[in-house]
């Protein structure tokens, strides 16, 4: 006797009141959902979680209003961290990658971003003391570059096409997503605080970010597309993160959305969709 | 190929969001003093946008990189 599995959708999920071990499929993601208490943990349906064997497409941000908005927190009480994505980008502005923020205008934020044509990460805290690492890898130059930010939860780590960078520091204590107050936003491509500005300028790809620190050598891992603790990679080839426990994973064209749609969604099993703002674009574009 | 246009703020509620790549009100850029916004298209300039000068994609980020759209204050 087949057991029939209650049906839902990635929009009405938000309204229901599950209770720990409740199970649906989601007709529009194709994916099964558990709810595990605390979060709804997401299952590709087919079996391969977020990987499809093949990286086709990254977004395409135009620099004037595109991004991406997961209209909450993710890993909001993480007191260290990463954050891995890569990018491809002429522009010399000042442009974010990854941002969270208090949207009401506190001054209260965290970003991964592009300044002075390298990488920068920096956290703030109701208009205290700003906290800054910045690389020494220029990486506006137009080629794909995998950039990571790393917090143990005392100082931050940056990485450039798999190497840690030397570090230009102001305040550098590790301040991570955990340590501040009132975030209400995570985006990606724009840094929005009361509104939206400083927004990318090119290609964004295969996003993920952890409520624990990546060592030096699991990020090479990621940057020659290996498993967790593996090898034989190629350098530059983006691969499966899901070895590595991401708290989420978006795949910009490559996951449940299949380059289609407005929806981004989280390829790790944690559900933190992503909803295009404006219009960033499918490009077969990829690292 | 996208096109962009700046218009008044004022002029916000006549826009047809079916004919922008844009999706509504409260998501379109605004300018630093949020007199204007920014609006951008593919192909024929929309019927209610006739008239407004048109801007490359290199045109409109020399202009939104300028301090009438972007703010010095973020760090």
């Amino acid at each position: 006797m087949p057991t029939t599995i209650p049906t839902t959708t990635s929009t009405a999920r938000a309204s229901l009141s599950p209770n720990a071990g409740d199970a649906y499929f989601e007709t529009d993601t194709k994916k099964y959902i558990i709810y595990d208490g605390n979060y709804w943990r997401s299952y590709a349906s087919d079996g391969s979680g977020g990987w499809s064997g093949s990286n086709t497409y990254s977004l395409n941000f135009d620099g004037t209003d595109d991004r991406l908005d997961a209209s909450s927190v993710v890993t909001p009480s993480a007191t260290s961290g990463a954050i891995s994505a890569w990018i491809k980008t002429t522009s010399t502005a000042y442009q974010a990658i990854v941002s969270t923020a208090d949207t009401s205008g506190t001054a209260t934020w965290g970003w991964m971003a592009v300044y002075n044509n390298k990488l920068r990460i920096t956290f703030r805290e109701s208009m205290g003391t700003v906290k800054i690492a910045d690389g020494s890898t220029t990486i506006n130059d137009g080629n794909w570059h995998h950039v990571v930010a790393v917090s143990s939860g005392t100082a931050y780590s940056l990485y450039v096409d798999g190497s840690a960078e030397t570090l230009t520091n102001s305040n550098n204590d590790g301040t991570w997503f955990g340590d501040l107050t009132s975030l209400t936003s995570t985006n990606i491509g724009s840094h929005v605080r009361t509104s939206a500005g400083t927004f990318f300028t090119g290609n964004i790809d295969e996003v993920a970010v952890w409520d624990s620190a990546l060592s030096a050598s699991q990020v090479t891992n990621i940057y020659k597309g290996e498993s967790n603790g593996g090898s034989g990679g190629t350098n530059g080839t983006p691969g499966n993160l899901l070895s590595f426990n991401p708290k989420a994973w978006w795949r910009m064209g490559d996951g449940a959305e299949a380059n289609s749609g407005t929806t981004i969604y989280d390829m790790s099993s944690f559900s933190n969709d992503m909803t295009m703002v404006s219009s960033p674009a499918y490009q077969a574009d990829t690292p | 190929m996208r096109t962009y246009c700046i218009i008044n703020s004022s002029e916000v509620s006549g826009v047809d969001f079916d004919q922008v790549l844009q999706t509504s009100a409260d998501t379109l850029r605004y300018s630093v003093d949020g007199s204007k916004a920014l609006l951008k298209y593919e192909g024929t300039q929309p019927f209610f946008l006739l008239g407004k000068t048109e801007y490359t994609h290199e045109e409109i980020l020399s202009i939104l990189s300028g301090p009438e759209w972007t703010s010095d204050e973020i760090i």
